[in-house]
């Protein structure tokens, strides 16, 4: 008992398992080659078309994709907290980063939409040149991963409201973390990518 | 109790902080004028932020160390890709 | 076998094995007519010939998918199907619909049929796979309707299992898919399109689902792995699906006079469907590895295995050689396409269906497992078959290759005859694997007619004494 109290649960050694269902993680390398391809197809259709693609690249709002990544990191962040929360057995608390992080992703796809709204009102369409093709598929293919991935999030909040995890059970939050961070990370690319590098 | 857990707190947090300046970093480097110093440049922040996604968020810096190499040589091959797409041009 | 309704699923097997052999025949026949170009003149033309090939293939894979739901829906609901009756009744409506078909398709002239049939009142004849004349066609909505109507009221009543979710879901999606059939617009840019969600969306969409929910229902009963496992696959592989599929539909738009980002869309996403097809192989040799009993059904696992490893080998690599915009460029409706889709549809759905056959035909009859000589006669059938097929795959390759080289590239093309007559030891080469393939098919159907089943005592002391 003494040692079950003093022993820091939060304390973790290498070479444990992958965080969560082995499943998810078969899933998030797969998703990561698809964007891995979807990047690579960008890079270098770009070194065929240079200064369309930065001159192209120049009308984006970067403020837009700035906001987005500040949005992503601190979610992603916030549900790295839940898990810590979740080890030490506090539920409600796991619950309450999980609805924060849900609700930046929402503002995310606020933005995103705006954004979106902005680019079709200024006839940027997937026709109207190779850059913007990209930059409107890859970040709508990005925008349904977010939108999934708050799905997900949204079955594990309620489940940690409901008390469904433990400090020694809690798979769920993990699998959808792990998840939610493969969005993140796609996102950090993306954005450096789409809005950045020229 | 409440010592330990702040200590296991600390690494995440941090990674977070690093991770929004290291975003306000490239995000003001996204004004300059075009080079390959600075596609580089912002290539390998890039590549770190990722790092520290992968380290800290997913808690990969925990499993097994494959798995961790397994996404750095990711991070890495996309990114060289990338680079390699934008040196050649 | 559980429950008693689900007898009803033996006579759409049948029927589909029946029809299976329909198709092949005339598979030879128009192969036939590749090397002799009168064989058969007056009584049945190539056009005929290839359309009644390609429709009993879409047949009888139907009906065994039908045979498969009403096998699967009530186990895995765990209670009787909802109406056997209806299921018979809808049997027999699609058995004779497609027999009067078939018969119409040989007896009166393609035109006259869509003269009699109504055509001119609703357009939808013409378009490959979807030759039905109109009362067909509505005739297939009204037994899709009947399926679903009972598969989905044995759901409700019963326990919703993943496999039981996802099989009757892709089954409504299967239905909703085939509507763009009644839309046939003269403009050929957006006839293209409506075809291509039916034929795209079924066989890299839709029906990848049920392949998955079929195989992942096999599994779980033959090798008593977790249902849990089995499901959590299921879904990433039918999200990986849908994730490359959708936007892969683009691989069909690329010249096409669609807009020309699909170049790139259907590229890209299509380039990725092969990813659920290595993840189907992944997924049944992780259950092979966790199994945790033997069955007596060797053949039935062997089908089980043998269905992602091809289906992989046709639809991932061959329709991966050939999906990029500038493969297709060169590659475009020559054999080499011919070559994946034969590759494909019989790795893919015509073996899951002799899986699923496989495993439910013994206990429709009555026991676990058939006798072991009746196994090694079915095994026997399913090498033959598949080696077979490869090699018709390959000989279709080789001629597609020979049109790509000759009629489509180089300053001095040459006319489409003159390929025809290069590309002739190829169609030679496809008609004698296609006889392999037709010695496969009796041995396979042979298996049938061997009675018995399998006697454990015989086994273990067998096993002993050696
Ligand atoms: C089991 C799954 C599949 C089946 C049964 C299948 C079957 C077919 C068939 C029969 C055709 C010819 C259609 C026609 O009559 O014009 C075709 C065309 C095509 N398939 Fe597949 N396919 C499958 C999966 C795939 C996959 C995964 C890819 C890509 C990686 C692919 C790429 C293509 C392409 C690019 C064409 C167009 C070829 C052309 O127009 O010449 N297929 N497929
Ligand atoms: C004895 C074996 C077979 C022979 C000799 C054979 C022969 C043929 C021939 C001659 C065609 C017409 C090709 C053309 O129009 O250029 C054809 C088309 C087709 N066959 Fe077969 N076939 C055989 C078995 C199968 C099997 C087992 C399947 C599927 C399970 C199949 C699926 C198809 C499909 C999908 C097409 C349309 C292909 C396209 O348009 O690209 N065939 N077959
Ligand atoms: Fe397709």
């Amino acid at each position: 008992m003494h040692n079950a109290l003093t022993a820091d649960p939060l304390q973790q050694s290498r070479g444990q398992p992958l965080p969560g269902d082995f499943a998810i993680w078969v899933f998030i390398f797969a998703e990561l080659t698809v964007f891995g391809v979807l990047f690579a197809a960008y890079a270098f259709t770009r070194s065929a078309h240079v200064d369309l693609f930065n001159a192209s690249q120049l009308t984006l709002n970067r403020a837009y994709g700035f906001a987005n990544t500040l949005l992503l990191l601190t979610s992603s962040y916030f549900v790295a907290r839940a898990l810590r929360a979740i080890k030490t057995g506090r539920n409600k608390a796991c619950g309450n980063w999980l609805a924060g992080a849900l609700g930046l992703g929402a503002l995310f796809l606020l933005l995103k939409l705006i954004e979106f709204h902005q680019d079709f009102a200024r006839g940027i369409t997937l026709s109207a040149n190779l850059f913007y093709m990209f930059y409107l598929s890859l970040t709508f293919f990005h925008f349904m991963h977010v939108a999934m991935g708050m799905i997900i999030l949204a079955v594990v909040a309620v489940k940690a409201y409901a008390g469904r995890y433990t400090a020694d059970r809690h798979t769920g939050v993990e699998t959808g973390g792990s998840y939610w961070h493969m969005v993140d990370l796609v996102w950090i690319l993306l954005f450096a990518l789409v809005y950045v590098i020229h | 109790m409440k010592n330990s857990y702040l200590h296991a707190i600390k690494p995440c947090t941090g990674a977070w902080l690093s991770l929004l300046a290291l975003a306000a970093i490239s995000f003001q480097l996204a004004y300059d004028k075009p080079g390959r110093i600075l596609m580089l440049l912002v290539l390998v922040l890039t590549l770190l932020k990722g790092q520290l996604v992968v380290d800290h968020f997913m808690g990969l810096r925990h499993a097994r160390p494959v798995w961790r190499v397994t996404m750095s040589v990711y991070l890495i091959a996309v990114g060289t890709l990338i680079g390699v797409a934008y040196l050649i041009r | 076998m559980k429950y008693q309704s689900q007898l009803v699923a033996k006579p759409y097997f049948i029927a589909a094995l029946a029809l299976f052999f329909g198709q092949i025949v005339f598979g030879l026949i128009a192969g036939m007519q590749f090397l002799d170009g009168t064989f058969l003149f007056s009584a049945a033309h190539f056009n005929i010939v290839r359309m009644t090939h390609t429709n009993l293939l879409i047949v009888w894979l139907l009906m065994a998918f039908m045979g498969a739901a009403y096998y699967i829906v009530p186990e895995e609901a765990q209670t009787e199907l909802y109406s056997p009756k209806l299921a018979l009744i809808t049997f027999w409506v699609f058995l004779i619909a497609a027999a009067l078909t078939v018969v119409g398709y040989l007896l009166v002239p393609y035109a006259h049929l869509a003269a009699i049939t109504g055509n001119a009142i609703v357009p939808t004849m013409g378009r490959g796979y979807l030759e039905q004349p109109l009362p067909t066609k509505i005739g297939i909505v009204l037994v899709a309707l009947s399926l679903l109507f009972n598969v989905t009221m044995t759901l409700i009543k019963g326990r919703k299992t993943s496999i039981n979710l996802i099989l009757v879901g892709a089954l409504w999606g299967l239905a909703l898919l085939f509507l763009p059939s009644f839309y046939f617009p003269e403009d050929t840019v957006k006839a293209s399109y409506s075809w291509w969600w039916i034929v795209h969306g079924w066989v890299e969409g839709d029906w990848e689902l049920i392949l998955g929910a079929l195989l992942g229902f096999i599994l779980i009963k033959m090798t008593g792995v977790d249902r849990e496992i089995v499901e959590k696959w299921l879904y990433i592989i039918m999200a990986m699906v849908l994730i490359s599929g959708l936007v892969g539909i683009g691989h069909h738009y690329y010249y096409i006079g669609a807009p020309a980002y699909w170049i790139w869309l259907g590229s890209i996403f299509s380039a990725m469907e092969p990813i659920p097809f290595m993840l189907l192989i992944a997924f049944a040799f992780k259950m092979l590895f966790q199994r945790r009993r033997e069955h007596p059904n060797k053949a039935a696992m062997l089908w089980a295995m043998g269905t992602p490893i091809m289906a992989f080998l046709g639809a991932g690599l061959w329709g991966f050689m050939i999906t990029l915009a500038p493969a297709q460029y060169y590659i475009h409706g020559t054999n080499f396409t011919a070559a994946h889709g034969h590759l494909a549809f019989f790795g893919a759905y015509a073996m899951v269906s002799m899986a699923i056959i496989s495993y439910a035909m013994p206990m429709l009859r009555g026991r676990e497992a058939n006798s072991v000589r009746a196994q090694h006669w079915e095994i026997a059938g399913f090498w033959i078959m598949v080696l077979s097929m490869i090699g018709i795959a390959l000989a279709l390759t080789g001629a597609g290759l020979v049109t790509a080289y000759l009629q489509r590239s180089g300053a001095d093309p040459l006319g489409f005859m003159q390929v025809q007559d290069r590309a002739r030891v190829f169609f030679w080469g496809r008609e004698i694997a296609g006889a392999g393939f037709f010695t496969g098919l009796l041995v396979y159907l042979r298996s049938f007619f061997i009675q018995g089943e399998y006697q454990y005592t015989a086994q273990v002391k067998r096993a002993l004494a050696t």
